[in-house]
C-alpha cells in the first residue's frame, strides 16, 4: 500500500507557538533550562549505564523520590546538587549565563550548540559531557 | 560506534496537534512539552518511567508526562531518525481511542 503524504508540525514550532500565546509559559520554560539539561544529563547517564532510578539514587547517595524530582526537569538544581552528581558520577556539567547581546565566550561551541537558549535579556548555556 | 545525535527530530501528526488542544490544563500542557523535550534530547535512549512501550503494539510507545502522574499521554513512533507523536490522549478515558488513532495515522508517516 502506498503511504499517504503526512501532514505534521515540528515540535519546535509547536513549542514556539505556545510560548508566543502564553508569555508566562515562555518565562517558565526559559527559567528552567538548567533543570531540563540537568535532568537530561541524569537520564542519559541512567540509559548509558542501564540503571533504574533506584540504582542511580544509590550512586548519588540520595533517595529515589529525589531522583524522580531531579529527572522531572521542573526544579532548577542547586549548585551543591550539581557538584555531588559530578563527584559521584564522574561527569562534567557546565552552566554559562551571559548577556544575550553577546556570544558566550567561556564555553565551547559544542556546549553552545547543545544547550543554549536565549532568554529575553540573557543567554543560558547548560550542557554536560554525558 | 555511530555517533548519537545531540538532539532528535520530533514532529506531531497534524491530527495529534488537534488532539493536544484537548489538553486544557496549563500544568498538563507544560508536562507534555517537558516530556516531549526529553524525547527530543534522548531519543530512543529515553528510559522508563518517562516512556513505555505499548503492550501488543510493536511500533507504538507512550510518553508519560510527570513520570506517569499526569493523565495526558502522547503516543509516538519512530520513523528512521525521527519520532512522530501520532496521537495525544488528554485523559485516561481517551487512551484506547488515542492508540487506535495512532495506529490509523502510523501509515501516513512511513515514507517520511
Amino acid at each position: 500500500m502506498t503511504a499517504m503524504a503526512a501532514s505534521q508540525k515540528n515540535f519546535d514550532t509547536l513549542l514556539a507557538g505556545e510560548q508566543l500565546a502564553d508569555p508566562s509559559f515562555r518565562a517558565e520554560w526559559q527559567r528552567l533550562v538548567p533543570a531540563r539539561e540537568f535532568a537530561a544529563t541524569l537520564l542519559r547517564y541512567r540509559a548509558e549505564h542501564k540503571l533504574s532510578q533506584r540504582s542511580l539514587a544509590k550512586k548519588l547517595g540520595v533517595s529515589q523520590p529525589r531522583v524522580v524530582k531531579l529527572e522531572s526537569g521542573e526544579h532548577n538544581p542547586e549548585v551543591d546538587t550539581i557538584i555531588n552528581a559530578v563527584r559521584r558520577l564522574g561527569i562534567e556539567f557546565v552552566l554559562d549565563v551571559a548577556p544575550a547581546s553577546r556570544k558566550p565566550a567561556l564555553v565551547t561551541a559544542r556546549a553552545q550548540k547543545h544547550g543554549a537558549i536565549a532568554h529575553d535579556d540573557v543567554s543560558v548555556v547548560a550542557a554536560s559531557s554525558v | 560506534m555511530a555517533k548519537r545525535p545531540t538532539t532528535w527530530v520530533v514532529d506531531f501528526d497534524s491530527d495529534a496537534v488537534i488532539d493536544f488542544e484537548d489538553v486544557k490544563s496549563r500544568g498538563d500542557r507544560k508536562a507534555v512539552f517537558n516530556v516531549v523535550q526529553k524525547l527530543k534530547d534522548l531519543g530512543s535512549d529515553l528510559p522508563s518511567p518517562h516512556m513505555k512501550s505499548l503492550k501488543g503494539e510493536a511500533n507504538l510507545f507512550e510518553l508519560r508526562p510527570k513520570q506517569g502522574a499526569c493523565e495526558a499521554r502522547p503516543i509516538y513512533a519512530r520513523f528512521g531518525g525521527r519520532f512522530v507523536v501520532l496521537a495525544v490522549a488528554a485523559k485516561k478515558k481517551d487512551f484506547d481511542r488515542a492508540v487506535g488513532a495512532a495506529n490509523d495515522r502510523w501509515e501516513r508517516h512511513i515514507d517520511g
